[in-house]
């Protein structure tokens, strides 16, 4: 119960981790919501809209600083252009006044001038044309007009009115020879720009109007030339006064714009337009349009300078087409999005998938724990199970018991003890099902206690010797001499090992033989070695071998490992030079204490069939679904098995041929046993061989060596020195010798074994006359008995051999030690004995002979029957059936040796008597503390009489709480001897030895 | 009956203690009393089975008696009387017996009348099978000894015959 309320807060425990685990994993989880993932696109949308703004910023940006950089451009080359144009008039200006005033007479005329100017065009590439007006004062107007033979006119061609002053003009480039004799002034924008020109000394411009000639927008720029040579520094006045005439020239500016942003086209669309914005309200427009055509968002501004400190002039440039939209900002804002979105759905796919696979590792966690308790509930009925096996075995053993304690003859004996054997087997088989599920549990924890491995082995063989003689099968177990008479290990696991190896081998095996052999690792490891090179070299030979028709083996059936076949056999039990270094091993073994085992299990059986020889040590797999059928089994064994051998430090493995047999083979490792502390214990572990034997002197007659072997090896354990021969004949013969060697103190056979086999196969009389013929000649002494060997045998058979003398016994196989050493006395007429347990008893009987002994019991069934148990050990019974009446019997001085004290009784139970009891003897001893010398105590002038708690339920607790009431040990209720002699032997050892347990001692060894 | 040899009643002896064992009537603590019989108190067990059956009639009549009483509540004085029961049926080996009496204490433990009641009839049923058996089986045994004490020739088995 407590076990399972761990389990339950185990499960609890788990659950709590899982809480803590789910919490780590909130963020996945959350990363599963769709809503999160919408957010995310929505941010991602966001994000990739501000990298567009971004984007488009910048190309925006770049766009302006073309344009910027392109106005600048333009603004300087008309700069440039129109400077040189200027510079160029200039010189004109210096030309006339220095042919023209300073000359004399004049070096121009109008064809000079017009000639000149139409040559040096080139220079002025942006004006329609220049011309040359003097000026004239109203005063020399008439002279004037007489030297050149026409009249000043104005503008609008006609004679000029009477003004202060005139400027007409009188030479012209052919051009604009259309203006001569135009009298600037009269203009005006021409005449402003004159007053201008004179006042400031340098070339003005005059605000843009339509040209003359073409119609065109342009501007009429003005030089002032000098008489003479100004003073530094003149004044305004000083100016007007030295002009001579003005130099003018007509800029076609549009023509001109035209031109210059011809020579730039081809680089981008844009819109030029100059503006004179002197009258900065009302700029005027120079070139271009007004019209509202290309981009109006983006514009540049940059400022000219003509020159004409004056005027203002700007142009203004912008884009003809709208900005396209940018493309790579789209782009690029899409990838991202994109990119951002597929993250995204990638990472709430992923959760998705991380969720369902956390909630399916929770739901399968939690069938774990199902599965856990399953198996809980599985080992629970396994142990109800066998606990319910277990009552109706105790009830055939205790019948068993019953039958051994009657007067039975030796065979008779034997199958009892053997049925016991069994039925005790069985019960540990139970247990080992119980152990089946601590080793799936992996909790099964070998022993490491010593033990003696031969008697293990003769165990599992009396528990397979029915169904082997029923089946006809020879069961043999050969045990090398060179294996350590007692090791330490786990004797129950190896025991189930073999048991389990064994017991398949008599399921699956028909006919022929079963035979279990136990080798030193390394010694059968080196034989191996030596056998394959044997094979490697003979191989002619081996096959001559199998073709036989008989094969080396236990009953001369094949089988499947031929490495055990007689010829390895042979080896391992005869090759003196083997053994010596096996035994060299072994010495060498001895310094780290371990050894190492070869079981081999070799049947003839069915065997397994290739295919399924895989899966053999799986559990629940047998080789077909016919085979539960044919055999049963659960095919569990095996595999249990496997765990086992592993637990003990070994491999198992196997070899089968079908229709030859199977050869299972393990190795296991144990511990030496230390030679010096053998002691007694050897004595408990092993089972006790009578030793009666030894000494004697034994012939086995059987043709097939490993049989032979096999029986000279449990005749060895009986201390008889054993020859083996192979027919009857050389036997007698042997005998004979014998007999004519008495007198060199040869000793004669005292027994020979004589196979059945090798009887019956010589079947003529001559067995007969040779044994009778025997017989007479050997009157003269003690003749060997004859002992039959027979694996099954069939009446008619048995009474033949009783005719032919063999009278004295016939030992069914398979052969044990035991079995033969009981078979062997009933022929040699020793007298049988039943040593221990006759020993303990008497050694009971001893102790508490003559004891006086209380017994209390409330119940009276209860009290005759252990004070008839007291008494059949002669002890002295005295009964109470109740606390009070214990107490009256106890009051001191009292003559009783010992108490037996039942626990529950009415009003004053056992412990409260002890209690009283104790008390009172405390109470003497105080005041006997004198000296005197008391009966009934251990003799050291203290009361203290042993009580002993009768219980009907020995639990530890209570045995506890009887040491606390001063009880001195506890009995179980019904009375067993064993029980009984171990609880009574602590109290009574150290008296003097009785004679009687000298008698005991005495008998003892004699028996040894 | 008195024709049998002394060797079959003792076989018929044996196969009725097997059953006995085998029905789980008795248990091993029968084999361990009858152990306890030798020369010196050759009557031992019946002498033991015949104080179990007078004492346990006597418990029966008391437990009867206390659970037919209307006014019934005394369940620890029967506690203490199952528990005498239990404790010399398991000194003889009535294993049943025994069993039923650890069924009958649990429900008076938990003071269940109707419990207890099916229990009584049960123990009763038991007690009787037990008592007959046990008669049978001591009458075996008398006849034995007085057939062990007609002395017949002995039977011979052929193999002891040469």
């Amino acid at each position: 119960m407590t076990e399972k309320r761990q389990s339950h807060h185990m499960v609890a425990v788990r659950v709590n981790e899982q809480m803590g685990t789910k919490r780590k994993y909130s963020i996945i989880h959350k990363a599963s919501n769709p809503r999160i993932l919408l957010l995310w696109i929505m941010l991602m949308l966001i994000i990739s809209a501000q990298i567009y703004d971004h984007m488009d910023d910048e190309h925006k940006e770049r766009r302006k600083e073309v344009l910027v950089s392109m106005c600048d451009q333009r603004a300087r080359m008309l700069q440039d252009q129109f400077s040189v144009s200027v510079n160029h008039v200039h010189a004109l200006a210096i030309l006339v006044s220095t042919f023209h005033y300073l000359k004399h007479p004049s070096a121009i005329d109008q064809q000079t001038f017009a000639e000149y100017t139409a040559r040096t065009a080139f220079e002025r590439p942006l004006m329609s044309g220049v011309a040359y007006a003097e000026r004239v004062v109203n005063s020399e107007r008439d002279e004037f007009e007489k030297e050149h033979g026409w009249t000043i006119r104005t503008m609008e061609r006609e004679t000029s009115p009477i003004k202060d002053e005139y400027a007409p003009v009188i030479f012209s480039q052919e051009t604009v020879s259309y203006i001569e004799s135009l009298d600037m002034m009269s203009g005006e924008e021409d005449g402003e720009n004159i007053l201008r020109a004179r006042a400031t000394g340098k070339a003005v411009l005059t605000s843009p109007f339509r040209l003359l000639g073409s119609h065109h927008l342009g501007v009429v720029l003005t030089f002032p030339v000098y008489k003479s040579n100004l003073p530094p520094n003149p004044t305004v006045k000083d100016r007007i006064e030295a002009t001579a005439g003005y130099l003018g020239g007509a800029f076609d500016v549009e023509s001109f714009v035209e031109n210059l942003l011809g020579q730039l086209a081809g680089n981008q669309a844009i819109v030029v337009t100059v503006y004179d914005i002197t009258n900065s309200s009302d700029p005027l427009i120079m070139y271009g349009h007004q019209s509202q055509e290309g981009d109006m968002l983006l514009t540049h501004v940059s400022r000219l300078d003509f020159g004409d400190p004056f005027r203002k002039h700007e142009m203004m440039c912008r884009y003809l087409q709208k900005a396209p939209p940018s493309w790579t900002a789209l782009t690029t804002a899409f990838f991202v999005f994109v990119i951002g979105f597929l993250i995204g759905y990638m990472i709430y796919g992923a959760a998705i998938h991380i969720v369902k696979v956390e909630d399916d590792f929770h739901k399968m966690q939690e069938l774990k724990v199902r599965a856990e308790a399953a198996d809980v509930a599985k080992s629970q009925f396994l142990a109800t199970v066998s606990h319910e096996i277990r009552t109706p075995m105790n009830g055939i053993l205790g019948m068993l018991a019953l039958l051994l304690d009657t007067e039975l003859s030796s065979p008779q004996r034997d199958y009892a003890q053997t049925a016991q054997a069994c039925g005790k087997s069985l019960i540990t088989l139970i247990n080992e099902v119980l152990d089946r599920a601590k080793i799936e549990a992996g909790k099964l924890e070998l022993e490491a206690v010593p033990f003696d491995l031969r008697s293990i082995l003769d165990d599992v063989l009396s528990l397979f010797s029915e169904k082997s003689r029923n089946k006809g099968i020879e069961l043999a177990v050969f045990v090398s001499d060179e294996v350590p008479e007692i090791v330490i290990g786990d004797p129950g696991r190896f025991r189930q090992v073999i048991t389990n190896l064994v017991g398949n081998s008599v399921k699956f095996t028909e006919r022929g033989h079963i035979f279990v052999q136990v080798h030193l690792a390394e010694q059968a490891k080196a034989v191996m070695d030596v056998r394959t090179e044997t094979c490697l070299n003979g191989v002619s030979e081996n096959i001559v071998q199998s073709s036989g028709h008989q094969f080396h083996t236990l009953s001369g059936c094949q089988a499947a490992d031929d490495r055990n076949s007689s010829d390895t056999f042979k080896y391992l039990i005869a090759d003196d030079d083997l053994r010596y270094n096996a035994a060299i091993r072994a010495m060498n073994d001895n310094t780290h204490q371990n050894v190492t085992l070869m079981v081999c299990v070799e049947d003839t059986g069915i065997g397994i069939p290739e295919h399924a020889q895989k899966r053999v040590f799986m559990p629940f797999m047998q080789a077909d679904s016919s085979t539960s059928r044919n055999y049963g089994g659960t095919g569990i064994g095996l595999s249990i098995s496997k765990c086992l051998v592993e637990l003990m430090g070994g491999h198992i493995n196997f070899i089968s041929h079908l229709h030859v047999g199977s050869t299972f083979s393990f190795t296991v490792d144990f511990r030496r046993w230390e030679k010096n502390a053998v002691g007694d214990f050897k004595k408990s572990v092993s089972d006790d061989l009578p030793m009666a034997f030894k000494g004697l002197k034994a012939i086995v007659v059987d043709g097939k060596p490993v049989r032979a072997a096999v029986t000279k090896y449990h005749l060895k354990r009986l201390g008889i020195r054993v020859e083996a021969v192979s027919s009857v004949r050389t036997a007698i013969s042997i005998s004979d010798n014998y007999g004519s060697l008495v007198s060199k103190n040869e000793r004669l056979p005292d027994v020979i074994l004589v196979e059945k086999d090798s009887w019956i196969s010589c079947k003529d009389d001559s067995f007969n006359l040779a044994l009778s013929d025997w017989r007479q000649n050997g009157q003269s002494y003690k003749l060997p008995k004859m002992i039959l060997l027979a694996t099954n045998i069939t009446s008619s058979e048995l009474d033949k051999a009783k005719a032919v003398d063999f009278a004295d016994t016939v030992i069914m196989k398979p052969l044990r030690a035991s079995m033969v050493a009981a078979c062997l006395q009933q022929a040699l007429g020793m007298g049988r004995k039943t040593q221990q347990n006759v020993c303990k008893s008497t050694f009971l009987h001893s102790l508490l002979c003559s004891k006086k002994i209380l017994v209390v019991d409330d119940n009276i069934v209860n009290r005759r029957v252990a004070a008839g148990a007291l008494k059949k050990f002669g002890a002295d019974v005295v009964c109470a059936k109740s606390g009070e009446e214990a107490l009256k019997w106890l009051e001191l001085p009292h003559s009783f040796d010992a108490c037996f004290m039942d626990i529950q009784m009415p009003e004053m139970d056992g412990f409260e008597a002890t209690r009283r009891i104790r008390q009172m003897e405390s109470n003497a001893n105080e005041q006997m503390n004198g000296g005197c010398t008391i009966r009934g105590t251990a003799g050291n002038g203290v009361w203290h009489m042993p009580i002993l708690a009768m219980t009907a339920d020995v639990i530890h607790a209570t045995s506890d709480k009887c040491l606390k009431c001063g009880m001195d040990g506890y009995v179980s209720k019904p009375f067993e001897e064993e029980n009984l002699y171990q609880a009574v032997a602590k109290f009574f050892e150290s008296k003097p030895v009785s004679d009687s347990l000298q008698d005991t001692e005495i008998r003892q060894t004699e028996l040894l | 009956m008195l024709g049998f040899g002394a060797e079959r009643l003792r076989a018929y002896m044996n196969r009725l203690l097997a059953l006995l064992f085998h029905q789980g009537v008795l248990d091993e603590q029968f084999l361990q009393l009858q152990q306890l019989q030798d020369e010196s108190s050759p009557n031992f067990v019946s002498e033991v089975v015949n104080i179990y059956f007078h004492e346990s009639e006597k418990l029966l009549r008391n437990l009867r008696g206390l659970l037919l009483d209307r006014e019934f509540s005394d369940f620890k004085k029967m506690g203490s009387h199952l528990n005498q029961f239990m404790g010399s049926s398991s000194s003889i080996g009535a294993q049943r017996v025994r069993n039923v009496c650890v069924a009958f204490r649990a429900a008076s433990e938990q003071s269940n009348r109707a419990g207890c009641m099916r229990a009584l009839e049960l123990l009763e049923c038991e007690y009787c099978y037990l008592k007959n058996k046990l008669h049978e089986l001591f009458q075996i045994e008398q006849q034995r000894i007085l057939a062990a004490a007609v002395r017949y020739p002995p039977v011979q088995h052929p193999i002891n015959n040469p």
